[in-house]
């Protein structure tokens, strides 16, 4: 049998998975194939990640695993086995986050493809460092393609998050 | 696009892992980090059989202070080394190249052993293996033998591991006091591979002369490489920047050689690097200067 496993290309491979997506629970068996973005659109359901250049360029499909930004188009979801996943979806508890109210209160997406990725890369870089200087700022977002050219709203609107969290005012508005 | 079908295994030991290798063979891949073979995998360029995920292989995880080296396992993570105070300190030029890979969300997956063997020419660390010297650990069920970076090092995308064998490991000895590294590349955007790069090491005698160098250039060949009459023509010079340039002529005039066309604009970019990283590795090994 593994004989002819070598000359045919092997199809329908299955692994089983455990992970947590936004705090839920999950349990599949999944493709072997099966790219995180994928399984976090297609099998959860949870379509605010995007898949967009699907080779690790863009940042459009960037989640938060076990609290680091990574590109789900990058992972496979067999590699996910075991891995707490936070999404574009898990940002917001009652209405948006202040970083999400930040971006909207700031102009900061125009299309909006590219924003869940780069909401996730900034809130891995406020969790880590409360005060980011403009350059640390940049230096997040460069990994994140945004079609529209709306990079200085979005540094403007990671920025004033920031400064509102540090100033602990209740809104950034 | 998607990847094409595959099996998986998740290797619960290095000896699992060879033993899926032997099994296996050319048809089998190893999965690290993923952060260059699933790209591969997803433009179709790469379409193994087998995959064997390792990223988790407790055998394979982390790395550890041996002696005053470094030992780097086949599983550990970019980010895991780039904020480590040893790694910062003594090995700075692991932590310098580390920050030149990508992005955060690159290195958060990708792994250093990774890098070396996929052994793509841009990428920094098949430079800096050569320049530091390490020793490669290949295991297979065959037994382990250890070679060096010069030796495992091949043209692009190639290295002197066989099929059935897994990069277990691969060892940073000390740096000599006495002296200094760096690594200094050039890309257009952050993140982007590097239209050039060059990593080094010099050595003093403490009285300003140049006693070691090495030097290795990546992205400007089918591979990374030394260039040995550059080296040698460093030692016993003393150690300023006309020499530095010097260099740099050699290492651009032997690029510029090997290449079809050869282009002013990367013989200037050469040269400048291979000044620029002798200037800071020599700042590095005579701190006073």
């Amino acid at each position: 049998m593994m004989q002819n496993r070598r000359t045919d290309p092997p199809v329908n491979e299955e692994v089983e998975i455990r992970v947590t997506v936004n705090g839920r629970h999950f349990r599949h068996r999944v493709p072997t194939r099966l790219l995180l973005v994928d399984y976090i659109r297609e099998v959860c359901g949870l379509l605010g990640t995007q898949a967009g250049c699907e080779q690790g360029v863009c940042g459009s499909c960037t989640v938060i695993v076990d609290g680091m930004a990574v590109r789900s188009c990058l992972v496979l979801a067999a590699q996910s086995d075991g891995e707490d996943i936070r999404t574009v979806e898990g940002l917001a508890s009652e209405g948006l986050s202040a970083l999400q109210r930040s971006f909207r209160e700031h102009h900061a997406l125009q299309c909006g493809f590219c924003i869940p990725g780069i909401l996730m890369t900034a809130q891995t870089l406020l969790d880590s460092d409360a005060e980011p200087t403009d350059q640390r700022i940049r230096d997040a977002v460069s990994g994140h393609t945004c079609r529209c050219t709306g990079y200085e709203p979005i540094v403007d609107a990671i920025r004033a998050a920031a400064r509102a969290e540090v100033e602990g005012s209740e809104a950034v508005l | 696009m998607k990847p094409p079908a595959f099996q998986y295994q998740r290797a619960e030991t290095a000896d699992h892992a060879v033993a899926l290798l032997a099994e296996f063979g050319e048809e089998a891949r190893i999965l690290a980090g993923g952060q260059s073979l699933v790209p591969l995998l997803n433009l179709r360029l790469a379409n193994p059989s087998y995959l064997v995920d390792i990223s988790k292989t407790p055998d394979l995880l982390a790395f550890e202070e041996v002696g005053a080296g470094l030992l780097v396992r086949a599983s550990m993570r970019y980010c895991e080394a780039e904020s480590n105070p040893i790694v910062r300190s003594r090995f700075p030029i692991i932590r310098d190249a580390i920050g030149m890979v990508g992005h955060d969300h690159i290195r958060n997956r990708g792994t250093v052993v990774g890098s070396l063997a996929h052994n793509d020419p841009a990428a920094e660390f098949p430079a800096v293996a050569l320049v530091c010297e390490v020793t490669f650990k290949l295991r297979s069920t065959r037994g382990v033998r250890e070679i060096s970076a010069a030796e495992f090092i091949g043209s692009a995308y190639t290295t002197a591991a066989a099929a059935d064998e897994l990069v277990e490991s691969v060892f940073f000895p000390a740096r000599p006091s006495g002296t200094g590294e760096a690594i200094v590349e050039y890309a257009r955007r952050p993140g982007d591979f590097a239209i050039a790069g060059i990593a080094c090491r010099l050595g003093s005698n403490g009285q300003g002369l140049i006693t070691e160098c090495r030097l290795a250039s990546f992205s400007c060949g089918p591979s990374a490489g030394r260039h040995k009459a550059a080296e040698a023509s460093a030692i016993g010079q003393i150690g300023e920047n006309s020499v530095f340039g010097e260099v740099g002529d050699l290492v651009a005039d032997e690029l510029s050689d090997i290449e079809a066309q050869p282009s002013p604009y990367r013989h200037r970019l050469v040269r400048y690097l291979v000044t620029e990283s002798l200037r800071r590795a020599w700042h590095d090994a005579e701190p006073t200067n």
